[in-house]
């Protein structure tokens, strides 16, 4: 009998013992897609996921800096890796990982941008408030492809996250994404009109005008560009630094958007371009010779411990926080010079000669193309627009778009 | 009559005994096979504790209580054997082999099963094998041992990770692995290391002790992994640890020590002729030549052999001990290890505790229970390297001999200004201490029901923890500016319950049936935990308390379960007619709801025609079996929670959480699909002096568990799904040969196998060919690890350029004229022993050998680019300099150009055949060690990879430095090479 027991025991162990609920695990470090976003709140803690983008090491944590200052006459390579090697020699091979990864982070972020444009409209709640990360995401989408289309021409153009229409992209014209890409630059205006963070690591309607003039500038509409840098100097809440070097402290009332960067979520920059770190790139000798004499922007250069010379713009080396400025105001006084060349060359003189001075250097009193990439060269130096100031202004081009 | 007489003297005589005094028995216990003496034999009065065992000599003694009336003999490996002792004072016993204890039966998933009887496949090590030579871990053990198996030491780094593969691989993104079990307990096998170290992982394995192991089974066709179901696709490795013998106590020491040294290295050219050569690039190049100190300040003088710097004679030592015995009812193994080993590479080293205690106790007729336990505790410190910007070999490889170890002063300089390490201080400064605990732990019950049928449940328990305790001060590149440290943790434990009902049955000397029925819960948790910080005041404050901030953390929990129900039968006839089916049904949380269970099913068939009555006059066939499985087993080893569409909470922005998506959702996902199919031929011949077996395989897998390549412009690198198939066949032949057996002592035994395996991707993705590793590929219609690059032609002997091959025809030379120009599958491997024994002298030799199977030597890549400020190899010597130079290295140029592209000029042959293992040991004669009061005394020297030949361009042709990948392997880059070891060792039994 006893035996008997132990066998019916064992059969019931072997067949019942186990049950669906065993194999129902469930993530913990994880949420499912179908439940991310259900409320504005988690809307926005997407859309803080779709700015998490832009830190990338691939974006503006190092590549969207380093690898168009290496391909122009801005940065040279000093380190030690083939790919950027490939940049500084034009010779890029389609293998180039560098490139590679940084046309990836491009994509991660857009499709963040586009999670939220999708699935926000259907949410209620605070109409401002879903207004203000529609508009956030619109721009974000807007940079990103514009980045795309000014570094590699015709691009896939992303908006939406249906797999199946992402996976069979192709190429979209130049001039189709610029449309697009002005089309959400209005749009986000509209959307973002009386927004204020508080910090300048968030678009507000004032970045996006700074970067649509930006866009308008780089498509050759001189006059549109104009228009919205001379709104943003008359009309925005921001104001130059006294100090040139003020301006790369972070938070600082002359930067509209920076890419935010702390203790706990730091960024390689001063890591590439510093001698305690790689030291990958080192200012060009064309750049070195750009600066003129008590230009204090030369500050920006230093000389290196064993020989040579590195950049001075990020040197947060140990905790990398240094903030990675995308749109500031300096750049609107350019912009909006660069516009007034033939119609105002009053107001054009006097807007180059405001980031002159501030500079240290005296009047100019006559402005042309070339004082104003001369201008921009040494004022943006180390901030990633060399190489495309000179892609859109070569002679005979206005632009990506003939004019 | 004469049968009766034993029995009619033992009645009449055990009856006076019951009225006896005690007694001393004495007697010498031989083998039946030559006559000569069995030390250790154990010897015991049947149904007392009493007990001994024999001397060196073979001779006991023993006082028999007045109750005691048989002796038993038992000793491992002979059969047991039972005299009654009537009047007699002197018992002589004459022990033979137990041939089917030794070699006859085949330890399968949940049974074993007679080797006559057995139709499947499977390939065994026994302890001979493995506890002989003082290998450095289980898996190593297997290193050419088994055909089919190929395992590659994936560099010389201690404790570093080794892969198995069984039968080639058969998955892209899926684990290859073998699933590995000890004692019936399934354990974690893969790298638990959070931290990289440029490529070399750490070995799970490492951590068991070599000399525990009774056997090891690898079990390689579907009707011995089908039972494992989801986890069988790789093969099963089935590791049986050493238990108690009933009988007197014995013990057994062994202690080695060695000295250990790489097997080769890169060689470079000096700094003379390295500044030589970067200047003969810029004349190519229309540069004017520079002085020497323009080259990094070099002094002219200055020559550092870094290679030389960072690698010594490193020393082993390992000490064991174990002991064993018991009585009928309760018997016990207990050992312990301790392990001490210095890495070849300054700063690297490896030590290792073991304890292991086996208990079996026979509570009553129906009633057994016990326990295998084990504990290690090992500290790997680790250094940098391989494919890593502050690797250590890496760095002394690429450095350029110009610049000095230390200043004046004694501080160390970086070794070259633009590349911030210094080999030396990089290796010495740093902390990367892994400590690693393993826990293993089965208690078994078993019920005897009726004859033959038991029921016997497994309680299992594997526990790993991982604490990484890092810390590189300030000064070393790694560190640098203000020091970096950072501390994980990680703990795995695994809890299995496993009861199982079991049938064995022989019916008449006819019918033989075995059968198991049981179920699994399986449930792992993990945790995992990662604190980083850096800024600290000084260099003696090394743990994160000092540092001024903790800039990253994080913890997180991964649970996996598993429930399945299995069965299996055997069924021979005769033992001619074999025939076996089994199932089991698997539930994995891997997978969504939609794919969550898995039916897999196995049957095979055997004959043993040398049975049959038409062959009974072919003498010369001992046995000869035909044998035929197929099967399908599945694989689920991918992470967790792969089918999910997956955000995550770990992006952030202005300090504030944010989530970010990291993973497409696939519902659908399901595990990989094997079927296998397996045929073979046994044969026995000449009165078993010579054993071959011939098999022949065909492996399938379909639905690759596959992260399927999307493109980038999706936002995502890829979507996991079902996609593809790969084919691996093969033939496998083993070989075990008595090739000499002479009266005056000499005997030499030969065994060996050879492996011819083919590996294809049958289909896969829409996509042309994937990349992987540096210049590997996969592509339909081609092995894995197929290499692709540019064709190299030759040099120009005109010009110094490289000749490449146009392959589009297209007139010009880009990277579209890229191409296969090789792959990493052996035409052949095998290993083979030859053993010879002569009085007390053992001589083993072990080779090894992989043939046509090619490299890809990235090493080489960057020692021979001049363009790059890196060390160069003495390839350079052969460079091109003038018109008419016939050579194959282009001449020297400042923009690599092409020449930096991947291409067939780094393809090298990496056929060798190594001499993996040599031993010569000598047991001291019986006479003098029993005077000694002992059992036995060994004396050994042996050695590991002291000869290799090949023809190999790179250091050393074991090698690949993405140790986990199942498509780049056979890329070497960096790679920590290989040790030679040289040993001296005593074993003592008492």
């Amino acid at each position: 009998m006893k035996r008997l027991n132990i066998f019916l025991i064992s059969i019931f162990l072997i067949t019942f013992l186990g049950c669906e609920d065993f194999l129902d695990k469930s993530p913990f470090d994880i949420i499912t897609d179908d439940i991310v976003i259900t409320n504005l709140d988690d809307a926005e803690a997407a859309l803080l996921g779709a700015y998490d983008a832009l830190q990338s090491g691939d974006m503006y944590g190092n590549q969207a800096i380093g690898t168009p200052g290496v391909l122009s006459d801005e940065l040279i390579h000093s380190g030690s890796f083939p790919t950027v090697a490939e940049f500084d020699n034009n010779f890029v091979l389609p293998n180039n990982v560098t490139l590679q990864n940084l046309w990836a982070a491009y994509y991660r972020g857009l499709y963040r941008a586009n999670v939220i444009l999708e699935r926000v409209p259907p949410i209620s709640g605070n109409e401002t408030l879903k207004n203000q990360i529609l508009g956030e995401a619109l721009f974000l989408r807007a940079l990103f492809h514009f980045d795309l289309v000014k570094l590699f021409g015709g691009i896939p153009y992303a908006n939406t996250t249906d797999l199946s229409v992402l996976r069979t992209l192709d190429r979209t014209p130049v001039e189709d994404v610029y449309t697009n890409v002005i089309a959400d630059l209005n749009e986000a205006i509209t959307l973002l009109a009386g927004v204020s963070h508080g910090n300048n690591n968030r678009a507000n309607e004032w970045v996006a005008k700074a970067l649509l003039a930006r866009v308008h500038l780089y498509v050759g509409n001189l006059s549109q560009a104009g228009t919205l840098a001379n709104d943003v100097i008359e009309n925005g809440p921001y104001s130059l630094e006294a100090n040139y070097i003020d301006v790369f402290q972070g938070g600082s009332d002359e930067v509209l958007f920076e890419v935010f960067f702390s203790v706990q979520d730091q960024n390689g920059l001063a890591f590439w371009f510093r001698e305690d770190g790689r030291w990958e790139y080192a200012p060009s000798p064309e750049l070195i010779a750009a600066f003129e004499p008590g230009d204090v922007r030369a500050g920006m250069i230093q000389p290196r411990t064993g020989g040579g010379f590195q950049a001075a713009k990020y040197t947060d080396r140990a905790t990398g926080t240094d903030q990675t400025p995308i749109l500031r105001l300096a750049e609107m006084y350019l912009i909006r010079a660069e516009a007034n060349i033939a119609s105002n060359p009053t107001q054009a003189i006097d807007d180059v000669n405001v980031i002159r001075n501030r500079a240290g250097l005296g009047d100019v009193t006559s402005v042309d193309i070339n004082t104003i990439l001369q201008e921009r060269f040494v004022e943006f130096c180390f901030e990633g627009h060399r190489w495309y100031d000179l892609n859109t202004h070569w002679p005979g081009r206005c632009g990506y778009v003939s004019c | 009559m004469q049968k009766f007489l034993p029995l009619f003297v033992s009645v009449i005589f055990s009856a006076l005994a019951l009225q006896a005094q005690e007694r001393v028995v004495r007697g010498k216990v031989t083998s039946a096979e030559d006559g000569s003496p069995l030390p250790g034999v154990n010897v015991i009065v049947k149904g007392t504790t009493v007990g001994t065992s024999t001397d060196s000599d073979g001779n006991y003694s023993i006082s028999v209580p007045a109750s005691g009336n048989t002796l038993v003999f038992s000793f491992i490996g002979l059969l047991e054997t039972e005299v009654a002792i009537g009047a007699r004072t002197v018992i002589d016993v004459q022990m033979q082999p137990d041939v089917k204890q030794l070699s006859e039966i085949v330890i399968t998933g949940y049974g074993t099963t007679l080797k006559k009887e057995f139709s499947g496949s499977a390939a065994n090590i026994s302890s001979e094998n493995i506890s002989k030579l003082p290998s450095l871990s289980v898996n190593q053990a297997l290193q050419g041992q088994a055909s089919g198996v190929m395992v590659t030491a994936n560099s010389g780094t201690p404790g570093g990770g080794i892969s198995v593969r069984v039968r080639g691989q058969s998955t892209i993104n899926g684990n290859s692995n073998p699933l590995y079990v000890i004692d019936g307990v399934p354990v974690v096998a893969d790298n638990i290391s959070q931290d990289g170290f440029g490529g070399q992982v750490q070995n799970a394995l490492a951590g068991l002790n070599p000399q525990d192991i009774e056997r090891i089974e690898v079990l390689k066709d579907a009707s011995t992994t089908a039972i494992y179901g989801t986890r069988g696709a790789n093969g099963v490795v089935l590791i049986t640890t050493k238990r108690g013998q009933a009988g007197k106590s014995t013990f057994n020491v062994n202690v080695w020590t060695g000295v250990a040294e790489p097997t080769n290295t890169v060689k470079k050219v000096s700094a003379r002729e390295w500044v030589d050569i970067k200047n003969e690039a810029r004349v190519n190049s229309g540069l004017p030549p520079l002085p020497d100190n323009a080259y990094f300040g070099w002094d002219g003088v200055t020559d550092t052999d870094w290679i030389n710097e960072v690698f010594r004679k490193a020393r082993i030592s390992e000490y064991q001990l174990n002991a064993q015995g018991g009585d009928e009812r309760t018997r016990y193994y207990f050992s312990g290890s301790y392990r001490d080993e210095e890495g070849t590479m300054i700063g690297s080293s490896y030590r290792r505790g073991t304890i292991r205690l086996n208990l079996d106790h026979k509570a009553s007729e129906i009633f057994s229970f016990g326990t295998s336990l084990f504990m290690a505790s090992d500290l790997n410190q680790r250094i940098q390297n391989d494919n890593n910007i502050y690797g250590i070999y890496s760095a002394a490889i690429l450095t350029p001999p110009l610049r000095r170890i230390r200043d004046d002063n004694g501080n160390y300089l970086d070794a070259l200004p633009t590349f911030n390490t210094n080999p030396v201080r990089d290796a010495l400064l740093p902390r990367f201490d892994n400590k690693t605990n393993k826990f293993i732990g089965n208690l078994y019950t078993d019920f005897k029901i009726m004859d033959g049928l038991n029921f016997r449940t497994d309680f299992s328990y594997d526990w790993n923890t991982i604490t990484e305790d890092h810390y590189a001060p300030a000064s070393t590149a790694i560190g640098r500016p203000v020091g970096d440290g950072n501390y994980n943790y990680r703990q795995i434990g695994t809890y299995i319950i496993e009861p199982t009902l079991r049938y064995a049955k022989n019916i008449g000397g006819v019918h033989s049936l075995n059968a198991v029925v049981g179920s699994t819960f399986q449930d792992r948790r993990a945790i995992n935990s990662i604190v980083r910080g850096n800024g600290f005041a000084k260099e003696e404050l090394t743990y994160l308390t000092s540092a001024a901030t903790i800039y990253d953390g994080t913890s997180n929990r991964v649970e996996y379960s598993l429930n399945s129900v299995f069965g299996r039968i055997n069924y021979a006839f005769k033992e001619k007619y074999l025939a076996s089916v089994s199932v089991r049904r698997d539930g994995s949380s891997r997978f969504g709801a939609n794919q969550r269970f898995g039916t897999f099913y196995a049957f095979s068939a055997g004959w043993n025609f040398s049975d049959e009555a038409f062959m009974e006059n072919i003498n010369w066939l001992s046995l000869g079996k035909l044998r035929a499985s197929y099967g399908t087993t599945g694989n689920d080893g991918i992470g967790d929670f792969r089918f999910v569409g997956a955000w995550s909470g770990s992006g952030n922005y202005l300090d504030q959480p944010a989530f970010v998506p990291t993973q497409i959702e696939n519902k659908e996902l399901r595990w990989e699909n094997t079927s296998t199919l397996d045929v073979g031929l046994e044969l026995s011949l000449f009165n078993n002096r010579l054993d071959l077996n011939i098999g022949y395989f065909k492996r399938n897998t379909k639905d690759l568990l596959f992260f399927a390549p999307l493109p980038q412009s999706t936002g995502f690198n890829g979507v996991w799904d079902n996609i593809g198939e790969i084919e691996n066949k093969g033939v496998e032949i083993d070989f075990n040969a008595n090739v000499l057996s002479t009266s005056w002592g000499l005997k030499w035994k030969f065994f060996g196998n050879i492996s011819f395996l083919r590996n294809k991707v049958v289909s896969l993705v829409d996509l042309n060919f994937v990349r992987s590793g540096f210049a590997s590929i996969y592509q339909v219609g081609k092995p894995l690890n197929t290499f692709w690059g540019l064709k190299f032609l030759g040099v120009d002997p005109a010009t110094g350029e490289s000749i490449w091959q146009d392959t589009n025809n297209d007139g010009v030379i880009t990277v579209d004229d890229e191409t296969v120009i090789g792959d990493h599958q052996p035409d052949y491997l095998g290993g083979f022993t030859n053993s010879f024994t002569y009085k007390g002298f053992t001589l083993d030799i072990f080779f090894q050998f992989v043939q046509g199977v090619d490299i890809y030597n990235n090493t080489l890549q960057f020692t021979t680019n001049p363009a790059a400020n890196w060390g160069m190899s003495v390839e350079m010597r052969r460079r091109w300099r003038q018109p008419g130079d016939i050579t194959d290295i282009p001449k020297p140029m400042t923009v690599a150009g092409l020449n930096g592209n991947d291409n067939s000029r780094f393809i090298s042959d990496g056929s060798y055949l190594r001499l993996k293992n040599i031993l010569l040991a000598y047991d001291l004669p019986a006479s003098l060690v029993s005077k000694a009061k002992l059992r036995n005394v060994r004396v050994y020297v042996s050695g590991m990879n002291l000869l290799t030949f090949t023809r190999y361009n790179g250091a050393d042709p074991e090698v690949s430095v993405f140790a986990d990948t199942n498509t780049a392997q056979g890329t070497d880059f960096l790679t920590f090479p290989q040790s030679k070891l040289y040993q001296v060792g005593l074993n003592i039994g008492f």
